[in-house]
This record gives structure tokens, sequence and C-alpha cells, in this order.
């Protein structure tokens, strides 16, 4: 832990994790293209074979012969790229959603925060179940399956921090002097809420990579043949005792990822909290 | 249009501001607070008037209710006249025309009111804009007028600064400058010296009074200090428990109060002149809860002079003979003593 006064981006930790992170998302965009074999290509003379530089299978390959490098690096892709976009969509409904309801306060506020609890009690596994049974199971229904339940939390991050800001007096003096309330809004209220919403997002990320992860170990999320940690991880968990490498892959960097965000997210929340500089 | 608003339904009779019977309470706290108890009060064209009291008189709810900033929790009733437009229930919409555009607002603490993550040009800008429908560069060359007027030091390099770049005496020259500069005729001030040393709020009392004279606009200056006001203004109210005691030109109340608390007030404010081992005067007791107002004068309880009649009955504010003053007390000081 950073101690006050220090720049916690110095932390040994945390540079590790950033370092880390920087060193997955690279090994997820290029490394696909090193290895000769693509996600969907089987090696019919290679079926479940342990990770071996023979045949340049390095994490070894699944029972119908791919390989698990490349999927396990796609798979990180998928998960990435769901984690970022979807604590994307649940920053832009969460903010407008809490910064609209803080700010007005009253009524609307009530109303406001009330939908989200009544939306929050929704068991969301339940409500994902739906929504695939009932839309068929695509990766549009994840992303709006999770943005649904990501930007809960953020909205009531971002409400109670925009109350508090109502009440700031250069919030005051700004409608004093007559700005409308949009461009108090906008100009005065939202930069103010950088520092907890980015906090808040960098923690969001790995919250979702790991809901996606768990809808798609349940077979509600990306569908075969696309690979995503989850998936992975399912048919890792059924290989198990005879093919640990084929679990162990994924694992590995849905753990890796996680750690890191999480520092990172830890990082900032102190270097942006008042009290501990 | 934005320019739209910048007319005002002038009445040239009705003087500029107009308080009947004005009175501030929170009915939802409990015990329920009365802030303002029936203040009546008006200021003509380019005339300031200075509002004196403890903490706690209501002085600053009196200030807040005049362009509608009041906390939704309080309640006002009564009437505010503004060039004869009434505003106690007037539009959302209306009241933020007017803000800014005709009334000016000072608030007390320099530190807080301004926005720590915008430079002092663009609160300028930002308040030019939203009263005049002018490009960034005429709003700027405004902002900067302004800021020459208020006798910042470097107006240019000051435009482009963060509020925590600068003193507390510049932030607030910068903070009257934000409430003047889209052109109020009224500028209301709740205790804008009180969180600035002595030499800087001597700097902007000095500021208010060349302003005063340049810009022709009426001031409404909230203070606890009856030096402070007197310095400034050309009449004075004295407010005690929400209601105001003692009205009258500057000079008058401060060197013949009629009113107990307005004479227990002067004494107790300290002059340079003033020998360091003597005692400092104090008004013993404590003003009143401001939930807890009984029948009688609201000061009896501290007042030396106080008799049965002072519990029994509250004095009505009636004009003094003879004088431009006013007061409500069943005793007066008399004149010719003090």
């Amino acid at each position: 832990m950073a101690s006050p006064g220090q720049n916690v981006w110095a932390a040994r930790g945390t540079r590790a994790a950033l370092a880390l992170l920087s060193l997955i998302a690279l090994a997820a965009l290029v490394g696909p293209l090193l290895s000769p074999w693509r996600g969907d290509e089987l090696d019919w003379s290679r079926l479940g074979t342990a990770p071996a530089f023979a045949g340049r299978h390095w994490f070894g390959t699944d029972r119908l012969g791919r390989d698990l490098f490349v999927r396990t690096l796609e798979g990180v892709r998928v998960s990435l790229a769901i984690g970022f976009l979807a604590t994307l969509v649940s920053l832009v409904i969460g903010v407008s959603w809490g910064a609209i309801a803080g700010f007005v306060g009253g009524r609307l506020e009530l109303l406001m925060m009330r939908i989200v609890e009544v939306l929050f009690s929704l068991p969301y596994v339940f409500f994902v179940i739906l929504l695939t049974v009932t839309l068929g199971r695509s990766p549009t229904i994840l992303f709006v399956a999770i943005g649904a339940v990501g930007w809960l939390t953020m909205a009531r991050v971002v409400c109670s921090q925009a109350e508090s800001l109502r009440h700031r007096e250069f919030i005051e003096a700004a409608t004093a002097a007559g700005v409308p309330a949009v461009r108090i809004l906008l100009r005065h209220v939202v930069p103010n809420l950088a520092g907890p919403v980015l906090v808040y997002a960098t923690l969001t990320v790995p919250g979702v990579i790991l809901i996606e992860s768990f809808l798609s170990f349940l077979g509600l999320g990306v569908q075969e043949p696309a690979a995503s940690l989850g998936n992975l991880m399912a048919q890792g968990t059924a290989e198990m005792e005879s093919a640990p490498w084929m679990l162990l892959a994924p694992c590995g960097f849905l753990v890796a990822i996680v750690l890191a965000l999480g520092q990172v997210g830890d990082a900032l929340r102190d270097w942006l909290d008042p009290r501990e500089r | 249009m934005r320019c739209a608003t910048g007319w005002i339904r002038v009445n040239a009779e009705a003087p500029l501001l107009e308080l009947r019977e004005l009175s501030v309470s929170f009915p939802a706290a409990v015990p329920s607070v009365i802030a303002v108890a029936g203040v009546t009060l008006s200021l003509a064209r380019g005339e300031s008037l200075g509002i004196v009291g403890e903490s706690g008189s209501g002085k600053t709810q009196l200030a807040l209710a005049i362009p509608g900033l009041l906390a939704p929790a309080a309640v006002a009733a009564g009437s505010v006249a503004f060039a004869g437009e009434q505003l106690l229930g007037a539009s959302g919409a209306r009241l933020r025309e007017l803000r800014g555009a005709h009334i000016g607002f000072v608030f007390q603490d320099p530190q807080s009111a301004l926005a720590p993550h915008l430079t002092i040009g663009a609160q300028l800008i930002e308040t030019v804009r939203a009263h005049r429908a002018v490009d960034r560069g005429s709003a700027r060359q405004a902002a900067l007028a302004m800021l020459e007027r208020v006798q910042v030091p470097d107006p240019q390099v000051r435009l482009g600064q963060y509020p925590h770049q600068l003193s507390g005496g510049l932030r607030q020259r910068v903070l009257i400058a934000i409430a003047l500069v889209a052109g109020p005729s009224l500028l209301i001030a709740d205790e804008p010296t009180t969180a600035l040393d002595v030499t800087v709020e001597a700097g902007i009392l000095a500021l208010f009074r060349t302003l005063k004279a340049e810009l022709g606009t009426a001031l409404l200056l909230i203070s606890h200090d009856l030096a402070v006001v007197s310095s400034l203004c050309d009449r004075i109210g004295v407010m005690y428990a929400g209601r105001i005691v003692e009205t009258g030109p500057a000079a008058q109340v401060l060197k013949q109060p009629a009113h107990p608390y307005s004479a227990a007030l002067a004494a107790a404010s300290v002059g340079l002149e003033q020998p360091l081992d003597a005692p400092l005067a104090a008004i013993g007791g404590a003003p009143p809860a401001p939930g807890a107002l009984a029948d009688g004068c609201a000061f009896a309880p501290r007042c030396p002079r106080a008799q049965a009649l002072c519990r029994r009955e509250r004095p009505p504010l009636v004009p003094t003979a003879g004088s431009l003053a006013a007061v409500a007390c069943h005793f007066p000081l008399d004149a010719a003593r003090a």
C-alpha cells in the first residue's frame, strides 16, 4: 500500500500490474498471428496433446485437435473486449442516470433511484436466461444483459456524488450567476465526478469479465466455435483429469487479468482519495 | 433567443427592490424554524443598504430569498418585488434570467464559491454567455474589462489561471467580477469580507465603494460587522431573531442607536484606537432559538432595559419622529443621550 504523499504509480505492485496488463493485451492482439495454427483449425494428428514444441502447440490441443494457444488468446481478446465495452456502456448509462438524479434531486431522484433498486433486485442470471431463451443467444444479447446489470451500481455511485456536489457552494454560485441548469450539470457536476467514476470503472472491468466467463461457462454466453475464457474453462473442466492444461491456460489468464485490474483500480482510488494525499 | 433575456418589465415609480412581510421558514425541521419573520424594506436604484445581525439572525436566508436561491426545504412567504416584478413564485426560467443579469450575488467564502476545475476566464465567460448572445471573443473581452474594473492585476494572465493559483483577496475580487459581469442593477453581497484578513478586507471594501460610484449598482450588503456596513452603506437595517429591529441612515444608527440591541452591537465592535487592556464589551446571553419565538420582544431576555410590557407584547417597527429612522422598541434609547 502506498503511504500518504507518495506517488502510488511508483509503487512496485501497480507498475507490475500495468506491465502485466499491457503484456496480456499485446499477446491477445498479436499472439495468434505468431502461431501457424488458426483457432478453428483441426490438427488430426494431435488430439488432446499436452503443451509441447512439437507441432507448435505451445499450450497443447483440445479433444478436437484445436490449438489452445490461439484459442486462449482469442478468448482473452473476447473477454477484454466485452469487459471494456460493457463497462463503457454502463459508464454512459450510469453516469447520465446518476448525475441527473443526484443533481436534480427531490422526487425525480427518488423515482430514478427506486427504478435502479427494482432492477437491482432482479437476479441477473435469471434475467439473462430469460433474455437468451426469448431472443436467442448472440453476443448482442450478452452485451445488453451485462450492460443492463452493470450500470446500476455506477448510477448509485454517481448519484450520491452528484448529490453532495449539488450542495457545494460553487454550484450554488453558478446558479446565482444565472448559468442554465443543463450547463451546470455538464460543466460543473460531471467533471467533478471523474475521480470516483474512473475508479469504479476500473473495478467494473474485471467484474464484467467474470460475469461473461460465468455466463459462457453455463453455456449462455459466447457460443462455439468462438472462444471466450468462460467457455474454454467450461471445456477444460470436463477434461480436468486427463488434460489439465485445457483448464489451466484460460484460468491463469483470467486470474492474471482480474488481479491486475483490481490492483490498478485500488491504486487509482488511493491516488484520487484526498485523505491519502 | 438569448438576448431576449436582456429586457425587464420596468416600472419607473417602483423602488428597485421592495420586500413586504417577507418570511422564510423551515416547516419540516424539528422543531420547525422561522429564520425570517416578516421583514419589510425597500431599496432605491443606486442605493446601498446594509443588514447587520449576529449569526442566526436570519440575514443570510433573507439574502438568499430575494433571487430565489433558498434551499428546497425552505418556504418563503410575503412579497419580494424587483423593479415592480413579483419574484416569489416566479418561474424557474424567469429567475434564471434575472440572476446574474439583474441581480448579482457574492458569496461569503471565496475558497469554495469558485469552481476548482475551471479557469477564472471560463467562469466569467460562462456567466456572460448565459445572458448575452455573444461569441467567445467578445465574452472574453467583457470578462477582461470586468477583471480590470475589480482591480485584478495582470487580468490577461489571470483569465487562464485556476482558482487555487489565486490568493483569497483576488478570488473575492473574481467573485465580485462574476457577479457584476452581466451588468446587474442590484448586487447582493453575503458577508463578502468575513473569510478574509483585515488588510485584504480593507481593499475589498474600497473596491465596493469605487464600484458603487462608477457603476451605480444598488448594493444589499449582509454583514455581522457594524463598522464594515456603516463604512459602505447609506442605510443600515439591524436584524435580530428574524426581524428588523432598527433601520435608519448609517451614521445615525452607528452613532445614536435607538434600539438597545443596536447600541450593544455598536459598543461590542472593537476599534483600533481602543486600549489593549480594556475589557471587551459583550452582550450577555444568547439569541433565541429560531423556532422558539415568544410573544414579546425577542431581545427582552438579554435587554438591560426590559420591563414587563416587553415580555408580553412585541413592539412594532415605528418611524422615529423627525428622522428617517424607525425602531421596534417600547423604550427606545433617547437619541440626545448618546
